[in-house]
Parts: structure tokens; sequence; C-alpha cells
């Protein structure tokens, strides 16, 4: 089991780090610990090594070779949507017993998805559209809520 | 309506019984010498040759009645001679037998000299056809009479000193007999002349009784004279008084009886159901040929069908025929006129009556021919006894010593048959009235046979009309391949289609009457009579197809024959439309019905049928064209709905992509605003941060606009807002990014108006749109109102944007809030330029997406004020 530390640590889970690189920094700033992770496969490897208080997720996560692939079912590959959903329903448990804290967001919402998150136990709150949280203070905002900041 | 035998018994309940009435009536009717000859010896010694006379009773009863008269007073002077002879009469006596004898041999004498004459007058009047009941032959024997009896009365009072004077009555008699014969008509110069004779004798004898001895009146002969002339006066008068009164009643009978056969005539030919079961009793051509025509399930002819006239015209001649008095017609042929291509015209048989010669000549006759060409009916009381200098001899029977009559068939001026009418040697004679009688005939047979061909034309029509209703050509083709054959009596018939009329391809559509291997044949413009007709559009009907093989294709016209398994007799091709659109053209081959060539009336309804054909493949092809026209544009319709989509989905993707940089850009201003408290570069981080707020507003509402549109269902946030204070927030930071310095917006808010639930980004994206029009579109230097308060009658908060711009028409209020449609002032004025016609549709879908609604209100007295009303779906509780 690794070892948690006092820092908050900020797990985020995105493809495209160039459009969350302002909110990372300001995490940063915030004196959060903050690893991005870019692949199915740099996600796994951080949650195995590290405890996180926070994994922020993309609902719409690539695979980008045969092992990623093997994740998920075809029906859960057919729409880039579900993969996310797909990773935190696999990952639901071991998040749960390590105490780290879910953030779902999302450019495009769609109620499907959003409604599936919910029905895998995760709060209203804990889904947003980047466009709800696209100044810093309101994605910082939302963040110290959830952590308890 | 009674039938025949119906009528036929009410009409022979009236036979006269009483003697004297059985007198006249054979007085009438032949002739008594004849007859007495007949009586006395049993055959015929002398025969007077006067038997014609019995089709006019009245003369026959005048020319009899001298007979008698004859008999009688050479009986009477026969008698006195042998009295006179054994009583040795006085010589006065003598001289006044000797003036009878010699007067009744004169008399004697010029009638056997003149009756030769008088045959002769009486044939040239029965060739000539009967023309008035009383016929001028006796004209010359009433002279004969009149001064016969004149010279003796002056001759025996001058020169033999005798008193005949009593001869005067027979003299009076013959005067009366004479003109009452001459009935009405002018009595002419000669009737003058003798009343002056005669009542110059009157006053001539009178004035010497009045001078002489009255007793001379009143011995021996003299006074037998006297008597016998006024008895003879008393019988001579009364008789032809009596005939003519008892044939004015018989005729009169008679007339009723010819009217109540008209009446019945016309009904039974006019009327479909008034056919007597019992009236066919054989000699019908169409009942011995039989009729392909007739209804196969009721074994009655169909009134719409060919033949029917037939069966109604051959019971009609039956009826006619019957051999009862007074009719004399035994025998009937009806002959109807039809045109033949080489033999020009034609008189078929179409119905017959005990008229077996008919079935020589069913090919046809020549309407010159015998007396068929007469204008009017004529009559001739014997086919034999005919004279005079015409030449033509009766088409049939011309040795018969019985009547005959001809009656013209007329239609519109033109014949159209003859109905031929022969009577029996021993039958009764021609009557006066048969002239009106068959002229009456005539015309209802005439417009009876025009009425059916009429019923059959409208019936054949209405059955094409029907196919105006079938759904589909190849139902259309069957069904008028069928109709066209039953109607155009045809053996063969095929409907060849020509389907587009620029084409020269032609195919067998439907065929009936050819092995079904006929599809098979090929027809193009330019090969045979089939493509001619079509590619003229004019008929070509070849009533003799032997005479004129050559003018066909041999091979072709081979190879017909065998798929119509028979020669080709007759051949018709009818086009379906003028050249310039021809649909192909209807084939019929041999006529199946009466003749075997297709008639004038045949192609009369071949090409009226044709030209409804014509209509219904027009139809069908419009149809067609409209059907494709419809599928092409539905094609279209399809296509463009698709590029719609793909274009919606290319700008929701769009948007949905640029919505990631735009937080992005958001997240790095308000990050740099953050790190950096240099006022200046705040200012512009904001001025920045502005302008992105703008395009993330207009691609967030563009897309769930769309996104809506393409049946998404998107996860919208719930927040409470206060509409008032954001729509002022995003006024300024319009006003910062818009160059509208020159608006002057007024904020007004009703108390009480609440906090407003809703989807913050989607409310800013409505306001965005209303704003950003207002700016785009208002006045210049113009005040715009955002005011908040309650509408309708549960006072529900609503946002109104008040500008004053373009004029929107009130028919636009509605459809500028359709997707890609603009108000007609923005879309012609060069100054609206802008845009594409999106964002109040946007508008629409969000607030709708919500719950709520937004419209466009306008007022006539203010053209350029619109208002925008904006009514939200959920009022918070606080305000």
């Amino acid at each position: 089991m690794p070892e948690r530390r006092a820092v908050k640590t900020v797990l985020w889970f995105d493809n495209d780090p160039a459009m969350i690189e302002p909110y990372s920094a300001a995490l940063r700033d915030e004196g959060y610990t903050v690893t991005i992770a870019r692949s199915i496969t740099e996600a796994n490897s951080a949650l195995e090594s590290e405890t996180f208080d926070l994994l922020i997720l993309d609902v719409m996560i690539p695979t980008f070779d045969d092992a990623e692939e093997e994740e998920f079912s075809p029906e859960e590959t057919d729409c880039g949507g579900e993969t996310g959903l797909a990773f935190y329903r696999r990952r639901r448990q071991m998040l749960s017993s390590a105490n780290t804290e879910v953030l779902v967001i999302t450019v495009r919402l769609d109620k499907a998805i959003r409604d599936a998150f919910i029905a895998e136990g995760l709060a209203t709150e804990r889904i947003a559209t980047k466009i709800a949280l696209r100044t810093v203070d309101l994605f910082l905002e939302r963040v110290r809520e959830i952590l308890g900041d | 309506m009674p039938g025949f035998s119906q009528l036929e018994k009410s009409l022979t309940q009236n036979d006269p019984s009483s003697m004297i009435v059985d007198l006249i009536h054979r007085l009438s009717r032949a002739s008594v010498f004849l007859g007495s000859q007949r009586a006395l010896f049993g055959r015929v010694l002398i025969h007077d040759r006067a038997h014609l006379l019995r089709h006019s009773p009245t003369a026959m009863f005048f020319y009899n009645q001298r007979a008698i008269f004859f008999a009688l007073s050479g009986l009477f002077l026969l008698t006195n001679l042998l009295y006179f002879i054994l009583t040795s009469a006085a010589p006065e006596v003598w001289h006044s037998l000797f003036a009878l004898l010699s007067a009744w041999a004169i008399a004697f004498c010029l009638t056997l000299y003149f009756h030769v004459h008088f045959l002769s007058t009486l044939n040239n009047w029965a060739e000539a056809g009967i023309e008035g009941d009383l016929p001028p032959f006796f004209r010359r024997y009433f002279l004969i009479d009149f001064f016969v009896i004149y010279s003796a009365i002056v001759i025996a009072r001058l020169f033999l000193s005798v008193h005949l004077d009593g001869l005067i009555f027979l003299l009076l008699a013959n005067t009366f007999v004479y003109s009452a014969y001459r009935g009405t008509r002018k009595s002419g110069f000669v009737l003058v002349l003798c009343g002056f004779l005669f009542w110059g004798l009157v006053i001539f004898l009178a004035a010497e009784i009045w001078k002489g001895d009255p007793a001379h009146y009143f011995r021996d002969l003299s006074t037998i004279i006297f008597f016998g002339s006024f008895v003879g006066l008393f019988f001579a008068t009364i008789g032809p008084i009596t005939t003519i009164s008892d044939l004015r009643a018989e005729q009169e009978k008679i007339t009723q009886r010819r009217l109540q056969l008209l009446g019945l005539f016309e009904t039974v030919l006019s009327d479909p159901g008034s056919t007597d079961s019992s009236s066919p009793r054989g000699g019908s051509e169409d009942s011995a040929n039989g009729d392909s025509t007739l209804d196969n399930d009721s074994n009655k002819p169909s009134p719409t069908k060919r033949g029917y006239f037939r069966e109604k015209a051959t019971a009609v001649l039956q009826q006619l025929c019957s051999p009862e008095e007074p009719f004399w017609y035994s025998s009937a042929c009806l002959w109807l006129r039809e045109g033949h291509r080489d033999r020009r015209d034609l008189l078929l048989p179409a119905a017959t009556y005990d008229f077996e010669e008919a079935n020589d000549h069913l090919n046809g006759i020549s309407p010159n021919k015998g007396y068929f060409d007469y204008p009017d009916v004529i009559i001739l009381p014997s086919l034999k006894y005919r004279f005079g200098n015409d030449d033509r001899s009766p088409a049939f029977r011309k040795g018969l010593d019985a009547p005959a009559a001809c009656v013209p068939l007329i239609l519109r001026g033109q014949r159209v048959g003859v109905l031929a009418l022969y009577g029996n040697p021993a039958g009764p004679p021609v009557h006066v009235e048969d002239r009106a009688f068959l002229r009456s005939l005539g015309f209802i047979v005439a417009n009876s046979l025009e009425q059916s061909q009429r019923r059959h034309r409208s019936a054949a029509e209405a059955e094409l009309d029907n196919l105006l209703r079938v759904a589909s050509l190849k139902e259309v083709f069957n069904s008028a391949v069928m109709i066209l054959k039953r109607y155009l009596v045809a053996k063969g018939c095929m409907v060849i289609f020509r389907e587009d009329p620029n084409l020269p391809q032609l195919r067998i559509a439907a065929q009936v009457g050819f092995d079904k291997d006929v599809l098979g044949m090929d027809y193009e413009i330019g090969k045979g009579e089939t493509e001619r007709c079509a590619e003229t559009g004019n008929v070509i009907r070849i009533d003799d197809a032997k005479r004129h093989r050559k003018s066909f294709d041999q091979e072709r016209l081979r190879t017909l024959e065998r798929y119509h398994r028979d020669a080709i007799r007759s051949w018709m091709a009818i086009p379906i439309g003028p050249p310039s659109e021809n649909y192909g053209v209807i084939k019929v081959v041999n006529r199946d019905f009466r003749c075997d060539w297709f008639t004038d009336d045949d192609q009369r309804l071949g090409e009226n049928l044709a030209l409804r054909l014509q209509v219904i493949f027009q139809r069908f092809m419009h149809l067609r064209r409209t059907e494709d026209a419809s599928r092409e544009a539905k094609q279209l319709a399809r296509k463009a709905e698709i590029e719609a989509k793909a274009r919606q989905n290319d700008i929701m993707n769009v948007t949905h992509q640029l919505q990631g940089p735009l937080v992005s850009v958001i997240g790095s201003t308000t990050l740099l605003k953050k790190r950096y408290s240099s006022q200046p570069l705040r200012r512009d981080l904001q001025r920045l941060e502005d302008h992105v707020e703008d395009a993330l507003a207009l691609c967030n509402g563009t897309f769930l606009s769309l996104a809506r549109a393409t049946g998404k269902e998107l996860s919208l946030g719930s927040k409470d807002i206060n509409v008032f204070d954001e729509a002022k927030l995003l006024v300024e930071r319009l006003q910062s990014t818009n160059s509208r310095g020159d608006l002057a917006f007024e904020y007004r808010r009703e108390p009480g108006f609440p906090i407003i639930r809703i989807d913050r980004d989607l409310f800013i994206s409505v306001m965005y749109t209303l704003i950003h029009n207002a700016m785009k579109y208002a006045q210049p230097r113009s005040r715009v109102i955002i005011e908040c308060g309650f509408e309708g009658p549960s006072e529900e908060p609503a946002l109104k944007l008040k500008t004053l711009g373009p004029c929107i028409q009130l028919h636009e209020r509605d459809l500028i809030f359709e997707k890609f449609e603009r108000g007609y002032m923005v879309k012609t004025t060069g100054r609206y330029h802008r845009g594409v016609g999106l964002g109040l549709w946007v508008a629409r879908q969000l607030i709708e997406e919500v719950g709520g609604n937004i419209r466009l209100e306008l007022s006539p007295e203010h053209p350029n004020l619109a208002v925008f009303a904006v009514r939200f779906p959920h009022a918070s509780e606080g305000t």
C-alpha cells in the first residue's frame, strides 16, 4: 500500500495536457501536487505506485495500444465517452479504499453519461463540464469543496 | 307494357259480323265479275285483270257497283224484251225498249273498249305506288254513262217521241256517285259541265211536263223506267255512302291498331326490358349464326352490345308479318347500310323474317338495287304487274304477284338502311294508310338504331373511362384490349404501346385472339402498316385483306396469321393520339359480327376509344413523370437533409472543438490575473477574457442547440441566477467587446422579480444572442431597454429586450426564429448582411430546452420597435 503524503495530491487523467495546463498550474500554485497521466498505462502506473487525494478524470480517454484496448470491451470502446466511465467502474473499489476523491470533467456532458456516473455512486457535483469550471477560481473552488480544504 | 301476343288478342276482337258489312267488304276487296265466274264454274274463264283494284277498296267497290248495274240493267232489258214479244207490245213501247237497249249496248261496248286503257292506268297506278285511296280511273266511265243516258233521254224524246225522262234519276245517281268518289278533291271542269247539262235537261223536261200530259210518265215501260230509275238512284247513293262510312270506320280501327303497333314497336326497340320472350321464331340471322356478343350467363342480349338491336328488330319484324288482316306483310328484311372501302356502300341484312334470300347476300347488296334507293316510302301493289319505262326491277321476288314496300331509314338526312316488306299473292291488299304507317315505322327503326348505336358507344366509353381509376398501366392494357375486342367485335385485338412518343419503338402491351408468342413481334416506326398508322396518326382500314395482301409486309402478315390461327380477312389500325403525341396503335383483325370487315361505325367507335385511351396513357405518363420528379425531389430533399445534418454536425463539432481551447484560454487568463497584480495587465487580460467569453457563449449556445436538434440529451446545470444582474453584466461585457458605444441601455425591474433557476451558461447564451443582435441592428444612438417584469394572467417572470431597428414584418414574427432565416429587411439591406440566421433559432432552442420560451412582439403603430420577450421556466424562492 503506497504511503499517503501530507500535501494533497491530484492525479489528472487527460489526454490533452495543453488544455489543462492553466488549471494544473493553478493547482500547483495552491500547493497541490499534480500528476498528469496521458494514457491508461500512465494512469494505472500512477495509481499503483501512489495514493492520490483527488482523481480528475476526463470522460473521453483514448487507448493507445492493444494492451490498453483489452481494458475495455468492444461495446465500451465504441463510444469514447464510455471509456472514462469504464475506467472509473473498474477502479471504483480501489479508489474508494484509497479514499481518493473523483472529479469527472468534460467539454460535452451527455445526460446518459452523467446518469451512468451517478449510477456508479458518484455525486452530481463531482461531474462538471469544463465550461462550468472555466475560470481557475471556479475550478479551484470546486476542488477545494471536494477535498474539504 | 303488353307483349305482342296480348296486343294481338286485343286487336282481333273487332271483326265485322253483319251481313251488309260483309257484303260491302266483299265488294271492296275483289272483282264481283271474277267472283261470279268462280262461283259459277269453279275456275276463271275470263279474267278482267282488275284485281289490283283490291288495293283501293273504294275503287273496287265502285268498279263492282258499275258491273252489277250493267248486269242487272241488262237482265232487266232482256226480261222486258221477252215480255213485250210475248204480249205484242205497242210501237211506242218498242221504241222505248230500242232506245234503252241501244244505250246499254253502247255503254257496254265503250266499257269493253276502254277496259284495256283502264287496266293500263290501273297498273301504272300500282307500279308507281299507291297515292290516295281514290285512284282517278273512273272519269271516263262517268262521262260514258252520263252522255249515254243523257243522249238516250234526249233522242228518245226528240226523235222517237217516247218518254224516258225517268232516266234522269240515273243521271243524277251517276253524278252523285262520281262526286262522292271524287271526294274533297277538286271537281274539275267535267263535273261543272255535266252539272250545267244536267240542270238544263231538268229545266227542259220540267217545261215539257208542264206543257204535256203527265200520264205519259205512268204508262207501260215509262212507268217502270221512272220507278226503276228512282230505285236505282236510291241504291246507287245509299251504297257508296254506306261503303265509305264502313270503310272509314274500319280504317279508323286499322289506324288505331297501327298506332298501337307503332307504340309497341318503339317500346320494344328502345326499351331494354320489354323483350317478348315468346316472339323470336327463327329466321333471324343472329339466331341462326349465334351471337358472340350476347351475355352467355343470361342468354339475353345486353342493350349495350352488338346484336341487341338485331334481336329486337327481328322480334318487331316477326310481329309485323303476322298473317292477320289488314296487314299484308308476310316477310321482311331490314337492310342496314355499311361502308366498304372496296365495294363502296352496301346493304347488309340486319334482321329478317321469312326472307331466306338474305342468307345468300350476307356480304351485302348494292343500295341502288331495285327500289332500295327511293327517297320515300314506296308501296307496290304487285311486284309482277309493273309497267312503264322504268327498267329497274325489284331486288327480290320480282315475279311475285304480291305487294311490296320499301321503307328508307333516314337519320339526319342520311340513308342508313332500308326496310323491305313483302306480301303474299293471296294476302290482304295494301292500304293507303300503309305509307304513313311505314314511314313512321321507318323513323322508329332508324331512331332505335341510332339509340342502340349510341348506347353501345356510350357503354364502351364508360368502360374505358373506368380505366381511369385503374392503378397500373398493365391493368389498363389488359382491360382495354378486352373492351376493344368486345366492342369492335374483332376476333383478334392488340394494344401496341409506344411508351415514348419521341421514340420509334412500339411493343404489344396486351392482346387477345392471338397466341402468346405474338408478344414477341417487333414494331418500329418505318417498318409496316401498323407503324405507318402510328407515324401518320391516321386510321388504316383494310376491308378486304386478301385483295390488298400486297400492301402488307408479307412475312409479318404470315406471322400474324400464324399467331391468329386464321387468315386475316379484315384489318384496322387506329392510332392512339396524333403523330406528335402518339402512344401507339389499337389493332383489330377479322370482324366477327354480321360482316367480316370493320364498318364506318366501328372506325368511329375505335377512334373515340383510342382518344380515351390516349387520355388514360397521358394520365399514366404524367403520373409516372410526377412520380419520377417526386422521387427525384425526395432524393434531393434527403440529400439536402443529409447535407444539412452533416452541416449541423460539422458546426456542432467545430463549436464543440472550439470550446476546449476557449475554456483553456479563459483558464489561462484567469490564472494570469490571479498571478499578476498589475492593473493594466489585469485590464488587458480581462478584455481578453471578455472576448473569449463571447466566443464561448456563442459556441456553447450553438453547440447545445444543434445537439438538441440532433436528438442528443445533454446534461444541463441548474443554478439560481439573478437574471437582471447577469443581463446587466453581459451588456457591460458586450459593450466593451462591441463598438456600439452610441447605444444607451436602460434597465428596468419590477419589484419582486424572482431569482431564476436555470443553467447559467445556457441563459448567457440566450441573452448573448439577444443583446448581440440588438447591438448589431439597433438604430444609431437609440435606446435599448432591458426590462424584467411579469406578464400573463399567471404573472410569469419574463425578461424583455426592446430595440428600435429595421422593420420586421408581421408574417416574419415566427419565421425569424427558424434556422438560417433572417428578416426581409436584414436580407435585402446591404448594411445588415452579417450573420447566417442561426442566433435566434439557437436562443429559442435553448430556452425551450429548459421549459421556457421566447417570442417577438411587434406593433403596427411602431414598426421599427421589436420586443423580444423571454419567459423563464422556474422561479426560485428568493428575489
